[in-house]
């Protein structure tokens, strides 16, 4: 009986230090895109509110937590409301199994990311029911593209860690992290297939993210902010708070399978991982403030004929090569 | 193999679009912090104003009445006074209602003795009622107390009624 009861405080502690850690991390990397395009743009970004505007993001957070919630006429009440938490809750799976070092992991499952990205999926109902729900055509177009885009890129996306996994023999992030003590498996792979998958991965990665330039789904521009043009408020805030997280996770995972999770000398583990994500975050920013958008039937060519093929193909010759490898052994 | 020339020009273009942002990232901001930082401004059609003569720091005015009887605007005004000691028409007052002024330049084209400018440093000019819109053109000389605005008048006459 005690044993669940300290199970069960352990599980609300571990909840409220994600809760905690993601919203204070989608303030910082809201204030370090907004530093990074103003760079980029040769503007100082933001500079009044606290040092170096750091404290512009937590404004922004309180005017947003103080904002009416308006709520669209003859929109469907309950899908409304619940649109917000299905985008954002699922996101939050990912840290079960994030492996911050040797042990330090909240669940070490044997399926591994595989459960994150088969979660992270709901995120796309999600979508859908917030786009139609709000009763609104914009939102709408906006889910629908999102929900095309997210099923085209979830097949590359699954192809490009298949290469990881045949080379570690495992799908749990901490035996995978184990497996690469001796180099990450960008260049330890046979014959640049690491490299690949990565890149595949990590354009892949982006659309999942509704991240520029496969951000169709809220294209500005033409559909205002896609689906979720009609929140305001909190239920803004939580699907903000859910994109950026989903790029801070979907960085976690490529750091993990491709750059060597905790590896790395000097400094510890964690440090090392965070580090890594944040440098691959730094170039999902620097690439949305580089390209243009991307056309409907551009992305979809893109993921059909180019990511998918290359995915199969990285895939084949990864086996083909782990399989003479050993054979030579 | 049309496909992968394709695929790798795209990528060899991508990487360049990236190297340019990344040049940019490393330059310094151009952003002027407008309320802190100001520029000076070149050719900038300003409020009116009087040009200081480089000899004496005073102004140039002769009180002809010029730029007054061509004002498309009407928004001049001023005062002046014969001078006790030789009878020349002294300045004693120049408004300017810039509320009503057209920025037209007629009255610094029209200037014989090229008195007037326009104030050029002067574009962010704000205020909070119109009544600061009025300017005095001579408190600047009366508050450093040039030679012009020292010279004694000949007071008015009390007006006898008939």
């Amino acid at each position: 009986m005690t044993a669940i009861f300290f199970e069960a405080i352990k599980i609300f502690l571990y909840c409220i230090a994600v809760i905690l850690f993601i919203s204070v991390n989608t303030l910082f990397l809201v204030w370090m895109e907004r530093k990074l395009a103003g760079r980029i743009q040769m503007r100082p970004g933001p500079l009044y509110v606290g040092p170096m505007g750091l404290l512009q993001t937590v404004a922004d957070a309180i005017k947003l937590l103080s904002k009416e919630l308006v709520y669209p006429s003859e929109a469907n009440k309950f899908l409304y409301l619940s649109a917000p938490v299905l985008v954002f809750a699922p996101i939050l799976s990912a840290f079960l199994i994030l492996p911050l070092g040797e042990g330090r992991i909240i669940r070490d499952l044997n399926i591994g990311f595989l459960l994150v990205f088969a979660l992270a999926n709901i995120t796309f109902i999600g979508i859908f029911v917030a786009g139609w729900s709000s009763n609104n055509k914009y939102a709408l177009l906006g889910s629908m593209r999102a929900v095309a885009q997210n099923i085209s890129y979830e097949i590359p996306l699954m192809l490009s860690t298949m290469g990881v996994v045949l080379a570690a023999g495992t799908l749990s992030t901490t035996q995978i992290v184990s497996a690469q003590d001796k180099g990450w498996f960008l260049f330890t792979l046979p014959m640049g297939t690491g490299l690949l998958g990565f890149m595949i991965f990590f354009c892949s990665s982006l659309a999942e993210a509704n991240r520029a330039p496969f951000d169709i789904p809220e294209a500005e521009s033409e559909l205002v902010a896609g689906f979720h043009t009609e929140y305001s408020g909190i239920r803004f805030a939580l699907f903000f708070l859910g994109e950026y997280t989903a790029i801070f996770v979907s960085s976690a995972i490529a750091s993990t399978l491709f750059l060597g999770g905790w590896h790395g000398p000097w400094i510890p583990g964690p440090f090392w991982l965070i580090l890594k994500t944040y440098a691959i975050v730094m170039v999902v920013m620097w690439i949305r403030w580089t390209f243009p958008r991307l056309r409907s039937d551009q992305l979809m060519n893109f993921a059909w004929k180019v990511l998918i093929p290359f995915g199969i193909l990285n895939l084949l010759l990864t086996a083909i090569f782990i399989y003479f490898e050993d054979l030579l052994r | 193999m049309n496909y992968f020339r394709s695929l790798w020009e795209g990528l060899l273009s991508l990487l360049t679009g990236m190297g340019i942002t990344l040049k940019y990232f490393f330059k310094k901001p151009v952003t002027v912090l407008y309320p802190k930082e100001r520029l000076p401004m070149k050719r900038f059609k300003g409020p009116i104003a009087f040009t200081v003569a480089e000899k004496d720091g005073d102004h140039k005015c002769i009180s002809c009445n010029a730029c007054i009887k061509i004002c498309p605007s009407r928004c001049m005004s001023l005062v002046a006074k014969k001078s006790a000691a030789d009878g020349k028409r002294v300045l004693m007052d120049f408004k300017v209602n810039y509320t009503l002024c057209s920025l037209c330049s007629l009255c610094i084209d029209v200037c014989p003795t090229d008195a007037l400018k326009h104030d050029d440093p002067n574009y962010d000019m704000v205020t909070l009622t119109q009544k600061d819109m009025l300017m005095d053109l001579l408190k600047p000389f009366r508050e450093k107390g040039t030679p012009l605005t020292r010279i004694p008048v000949v007071e008015d006459a009390p007006k006898v009624s008939p």
